[in-house]
């Protein structure tokens, strides 16, 4: 994998968090290294009692899990035991979104709250303003867009202001960052990258329809899709259009790249694999059902799941199913991968975790 | 007390009549089990279809649309459901209407219903596949609503999420289930040129009626346009995010829904407006011959008069609550306008098909017309010069028939026919010799055939071509000659009521091929030289064209301003556009589409039938006394899948004390049977209670026993009931010195039930209902004569207008025998002004008289908590006469126990709508005993309907 900085791809519509070097229990794709192949196996699971909605986070080796009635619950990814729960006055309604010790929740659409969940203190809180935006972390700073279309700055530490921007577009939902600037992805389509440090646009760019699931940044390439069913990999630096590819169903739930590809699911039921320097599909694969998550990597093996119960393991190289485990409910929540373990909440309550073990 | 003894007689009630009939119990109206099916279960991946064998092509197509819409909609919905969804099918609507999954009986115009409770899916195929398509994907979108809103409930431990508005319920349905044709856009080009677009939070005031599920179409493809569908998937993964509906449109669309319905208006203003500066409306170029209620399908006939032959219009009408056919000149309805056949008031005319069938006249002053009678419909004949139906034909292998025509000579008719299997196909008729032949046999609608002036061809419209399988119709010909199908039209649009002019080489016909109907003619029909000449240009849309005086004049209904009325205009001598058919298209017609059946894969085959029982409905009835406090029961039901076998069991105890608990056991179990024609059943029971009346005083009554139940229709409207009840009565009475009654008793009871009522909002307006009940006790200690009772309930309703009637009932009781019932007079339901129950003895005469007119039709108070509606306020003016008597010498020791003698009263009173659950009413009436009255006005209020 080149260059420092790791993608993460998250699925609908979740946050993108970049970090300088990998950790393995923070969300998204990770690199397991490996001369042999491995293969996935569930070792357990865990019947939560209530299904998880909206998406769960990771962090520090504990799974971050919003629940009915307010509650966000927080177990371990060893054996899926309860560490705590937190009850919020309002519901959890955007994605989870973690900093190692500090989790980012809006709440409502009315606070956005930056929680030190090992302690289970919030540290600062700011006006939503109805927005159900989903913030993104990077680099000891919180970005979101409140319900004013305000693109906000703030020191996720301190809650201090850095900097903020009106933005010309309209209902801000999805944001995505990296070292070269933050995008935000507009309900029409309209992409505005900005600075960093100081909120000075950079470049914008018109993909043409919304955003709906979750786009992904590797290196220094941004791939998004769109509900009409494109996918784009544009050049973070300068918006500069690399190429665009028509999968002819919409993706909801977002994708994943890494110098393998890029991995796309469809409401009609297709996990697509294009080819990271040409968008040329590689291959494609029937679910059984439409896949309404994105996918997650692990080591060789792309993870998603569908509304046909299914947990697939799919050989990135291949595209051959390694297993698909059929569970008891629709799956709708992105896989979680912390070190060479994947986690799957799925709509039958349970939560379920597969370790990738030793192959041939 | 004798409030709890009412609640438990409701309760009692209850149990009893939701089992016994959907007859309403006393009154009501009959759904006749005409029919046995033989039923079969064929299972798909996600659905199970239960059909029956004369059926099974139907049922092999409903289980292939029904998983090609499992398919599109759980994309749409990003939902699955996990357990099979129960599919009924049935080969016509005639069937249909027979069903027992649902007690009430089934508007005509119902195409399909999902049922609440168990989510049972129950469609009739009307002969048209793209119509059953459409309807199969559209209820099953009902049941993913249900079960995505349910499911997201659940996940988020919510229990009291919002229910979506009927408008978008119905709006998302034919949103996902039918793409926008020209009958949706002529509901809505009409509402917006028209200047009378409904706002978004009005939207209540056509609640229910077709009008609302075009608008809601509507609303739902702006939203799907502008928005994207993607936005409504997330309002069913955001219905745990807000209190009210306009809360989930504000969290997924980030607009209110007002504002969302501004832009909704805007959108079709933008779209419509330009339509208005080259198009026409109806009244502006033709002029209208109708004036009140909707007027559809004219004929021409002829029929001498004092100035000679003239032509006539007969046509169909729907104006007072139930549809009928009338005739007036040429001139119009303000001239002359006579009802000649009334629809839905007897077994013989059950239903004039009001929408679905055409009629035609002849030169000898006869009407053909379908009316469905008892089970299957029947062709009649009615002669305008004798005003009576001269001639009622039924056909043993057809059950629907609709639009006849004559030919020229008057002697033959040609009309669409459905068999017993659903198939649509053209017969004629033929008048002298009683012959029935079939011109069409195959797999397609054929629909408003015609004859041509020579009589040897017939026109008809049909969706044989291949783009007939998404609902398009084009024009053929069937030569009686050689029996063979031409094709006279091309294309992916409606052509229908075709009608050929007295040149013989012509037709006219309605098309939507503009976008919206109009009037066409095609030109060259047999001389091979074809035209197609567009003679008008509407914006909303004309049907069912018809020529009249030597084919200069086309009559024709059209829809404007909310209404379809009849309109007449000269025939345009200049067509619109001219379109030559190019040479070489052919005129020979093959098959071009077969019938969608489910692929191998999905099919897991079919079984029998096998009644297996499930809840239907459980719940806890509460009720609450003001002396004696609360009390609980608990009613479930079990029914099997086509709801043929119920039952129905009710538990709840009356126990003041511990030590009564065993003895105050109130329980009951009830079978019925609806199988057949005669529905029967039978039940346990055992009832104790203490109660206090004034008659007895004090009684503290145990009953316990069985029954038997059979009910017979002789028709919708008419009906014979019996049953059988042994029963054991132990009574312990104050007033009633000596030892407590005891009687084991059996009770033999008889009625007959006539209901042709015809319902406004708070009570009947029209018809008769009729109830002649007796019965027979038996003391079984020595079989000695216990009572009887001998009761005739009379009711008559004078139409006086549209929501006015002169109402009057005439009710007699006797009761005979060692334990005589006694029967209660006075209060706001039997004699008016007197308190509730202030006569009693063991003879009532009641007469009441009553005259109902409307005083407001919607009324919406704004009050500070939210709005309250009162739909239909009535007001009433009466007049009651009523007497109660002993005819025997041990009187009661109440000395008032009587009205000894002739009362009566008068007054007026008010009556308010609740939503079509109850009527509110207020009396205020003066008393007399028609010697003096007196002088002030006593005021009383009740829920119930009006007599």
């Amino acid at each position: 994998m080149a260059g420092g900085l790791f993608l993460l791809s998250c699925n609908p519509p979740g946050p993108i968090i970049i970090r300088e070097k990998a950790d393995p229990c923070s969300g998204g794709s990770v690199n397991i290294e490996s001369e042999n192949r491995l293969v996935p196996a569930l070792i357990w699971k865990k019947n939560l009692r209530d299904s998880v909605d909206p998406d769960p986070g990771i962090a520090l080796g504990a799974l971050l899990m919003p629940l009915p009635e307010n509650k966000l619950r927080i177990v371990s990814t060893n054996n899926g035991s309860r560490y705590a729960e937190i009850r919020f006055r309002e519901p959890i309604i955007s994605p989870i979104v973690t900093a190692e010790s500090l989790t980012v929740i809006n709440t409502g659409g009315r606070r956005l709250l930056i929680l030190n969940w090992v302690k289970r203190d919030v540290l600062w809180e700011a006006p939503m303003e109805g927005s159900t935006a989903i913030a993104a972390v990077y680099a000891n700073k919180v970005f979101w867009v409140d319900g004013l279309n305000y693109m906000r700055c703030f020191d996720i530490n301190d809650g201090n202001r850095i900097w903020d921007r009106k933005l010309d577009g309209i209902d801000f939902t999805v944001t995505a960052v990296c070292s070269l600037g933050i995008a935000v992805f507009a309900d029409d389509g309209l992409i505005e990258c900005f600075d960093l440090e100081k909120g000075d646009r950079i470049w914008s760019f018109d993909a043409g329809a919304r955003i709906k699931g979750t786009p992904a940044i590797f290196e220094d390439q941004l791939v998004f899709c769109t509900i009409d069913g494109m996918v784009a990999r544009i050049r973070m630096n300068d918006g500069e259009l690399v190429w665009m590819k028509d999968l002819r169903s919409p993706v909801f739930g977002g994708l994943a790249f890494d110098d393998s590809g890029v991995y796309a699911g469809t409401i009609d039921r297709f996990m697509i694999k294009l080819d990271y320097d040409s968008g040329d599909i590689e291959w494609k694969i029937k679910a059984g059902g439409p896949i309404k998550t994105g996918p997650a990597l692990a080591d060789r093996m792309v993870v998603f799941a569908g509304l046909d119960h299914n947990i697939y393991f799919v050989d990135k190289s291949s595209g051959e199913i390694s297993l698909a485990y059929e569970t008891e409910g629709m799956i709708t929540k992105r896989p979680l991968i912390c070190g060479n373990r994947v986690f799957v909440a799925g709509e039958d309550n349970y939560l379920y975790c597969f370790e990738m073990q030793g192959g041939e | 007390m004798r409030l709890r003894r009412t609640i438990l007689a409701t309760i009692l009630l209850c149990l009893i009549t939701t089992a016994t009939s959907q007859a309403q119990y006393y009154f009501g109206q009959n759904k006749v089990q005409y029919s046995q099916f033989d039923w079969q279960v064929l299972s798909t991946d996600h659905f199970n279809i239960y059909f029956y064998p004369e059926e099974k092509d139907i049922a092999e197509a409903a289980a292939q649309l029904a998983e090609d819409s499992y398919e599109f909609l759980q994309e749409k919905f990003n939902h699955t459901i996990d357990k099979k969804i129960p599919f009924i099918v049935y080969s016509s609507p005639v069937f249909f209407e027979q069903t027992n999954i649902i007690p009430g009986l089934l508007p005509e115009n119902v195409a399909g219903f999902t049922e609440f409770f168990k989510q049972r899916v129950v469609i009739p195929f009307n002969g048209s596949y793209s119509d059953f398509a459409h309807v199969v994907r559209h209820e099953i979108v009902h049941v993913f609503t249900m079960q995505k809103i349910a499911y997201v409930a659940k996940a988020h431990r919510k229990n009291n999420l919002s229910h979506p508005p009927l408008w978008f319920t119905e709006g998302i349905a034919e949103y996902w289930s039918s793409g926008w044709n020209s009958e949706a856009d002529m509901f809505m080009r009409d509402m917006t040129i028209s200047g009378r677009i409904i706002p978004v939070e009005n939207l209540y005031s056509i609640s229910g009626s077709f009008l609302m599920y075009k608008v809601g179409q509507s609303l739902l493809n702006y939203l799907g346009e502008t928005y994207g569908d993607d936005k409504l998937s997330d309002l069913f993964d955001n219905w745990w995010k807000g209190k009210t509906f306009a809360e989930l449109i504000r969290v997924t669309y980030g607009k209110s829904l007002k504002e969302i319905g501004s832009e909704w208006e805007y959108w079709l203003r933008k779209r419509y407006y330009p339509y208005i500066e080259n198009q026409e409306l109806p009244d502006r170029v033709a002029e209208k011959l109708t004036r009140d209620g909707y007027n559809v399908k004219p004929a021409i006939f002829t029929r001498d008069s004092k100035r000679g032959r003239e032509e006539y219009i007969a046509f169909k009408t729907y104006r007072l609550g139930y549809s009928s056919i009338a005739e007036m000149p040429l001139d119009g309805e303000k001239y002359h306008y006579e009802t000649l056949v009334k629809g839905g008031r007897s077994e013989q005319h059950e239903s004039l098909h009001f929408i679905d069938s055409g009629l035609d006249g002849n030169i000898d002053g006869l009407i053909a017309f379908a009316s469905k009678s008892q089970e299957s419909d029947a062709l009649n004949i009615y002669d305008t010069k004798r005003g009576k139906v001269v001639r009622k034909i039924k056909f043993d292998s057809l059950i629907a028939i609709s639009s006849p025509s004559w030919s020229s000579g008057g002697t033959r008719i040609v009309f669409e026919g459905s068999t017993k299997s659903g198939r649509s196909d053209i017969y004629a008729y033929d008048m002298i010799s009683d012959e029935i032949t079939q011109l069409t046999d195959d797999i397609y609608v054929d629909r408003t055939p015609s004859f041509s002036f020579t009589d040897d061809l017939v026109a008809f419209s049909s969706d044989r071509d291949i783009n007939g399988k998404d609902g398009s119709r084009n024009l053929y010909l069937y030569d009686f000659e050689t029996g063979e199908i031409k094709r006279m039209t091309y294309g992916s649009q409606i052509d229908e009521s075709p009608r050929f002019t007295r040149s013989g080489d012509r037709i006219i016909f309605t098309s939507d091929r503009t976008g919206s109907m109009n009037l066409f003619v095609l030109d060259g029909v047999t001389n091979g030289h074809r035209r197609t000449l567009q003679m008008t240009n509407f914006v909303t849309g004309i049907f069912d064209p018809v020529l009249a005086n030597y084919d200069s004049t086309v009559v024709f209904s059209a829809y404007q301003n909310f209404g379809f009325h009849l309109y007449k205009m000269d025939m345009p001598e200049t067509p619109v556009t001219v379109s030559e058919h190019a040479s070489g298209k052919p005129e020979s017609f093959s098959h071009a589409w077969d019938i969608p059946k489910l692929s191998g894969e999905l099919s897991e085959g079919s079984v029998k039938y096998e009644t297996r029982f499930s809840f239907d409905i459980a719940q806890s009835a509460v009720a609450y006394d003001p002396i004696v406090g609360t009390m609980g029961g608990l009613q479930f039901a079990l029914t099997d899948m086509l709801g043929n076998h119920q039952y129905y069991f009710l538990f709840y105890n009356t126990a003041d004390t511990r030590e009564d608990f065993i003895k105050s056991i109130n329980a009951g179990a009830t079978y019925i049977n609806k199988t057949h024609r005669m529905n029967y059943g039978g039940g346990i029971f055992h009832f104790y209670n203490e109660y206090s009346e004034r008659y007895y005083g004090y009684v503290g009554e145990r009953t316990y026993g069985g029954f038997l139940y059979a009910s017979y229709p002789l028709s919708r409207y008419r009906r014979f009931e019996s049953s059988l009840y042994l029963r054991n009565l132990e009574k312990d009475t104050t007033f009633i010195a000596g030892k407590p009654l005891k009687a084991s008793t059996s009770m033999l009871s008889l009625s007959y039930i006539k209901d042709t009522s015809i319902w406004g909002a708070s009570g009947p307006l029209d018809g008769t209902r009729l109830n002649i009940s007796m019965s027979q006790s038996l003391d079984l200690d020595g079989f000695k004569y216990f009572n009887g009772t001998y009761n005739v309930d009379f009711r008559r309703y004078f139409r006086l207008g549209r929501s006015s009637a002169y109402a009057t009932r005439l009710l007699y009781m006797k009761s005979v025998g060692q334990d005589k019932q006694r029967y209660y007079l006075g209060g706001s339901w039997s004699l008016r002004g007197f308190q509730r129950r202030e006569f009693y003895a063991n003879n009532l005469l009641l007469i009441n008289n009553e005259i109902r007119f409307p005083l407001v039709n919607d009324l919406l108070i704004s009050f500070p908590i939210g709005n309250m509606r009162f739909q239909a306020i009535q007001g009433a003016l009466f007049f009651d006469m009523g007497n109660s008597w002993e005819d025997y010498k041990t009187k009661p020791i109440d000395p008032d126990y009587g009205s000894n003698g002739m009362v009566g009263s008068f007054g007026f009173g008010f009556r308010v709508s609740l939503g079509y659950v109850t009527v509110l009413r207020f009396d205020f009436a003066r008393k007399t005993d028609f010697k003096s009255v007196t002088n002030n006005y006593d005021f009383d209020f009740f829920f119930g309907w009006n007599f």
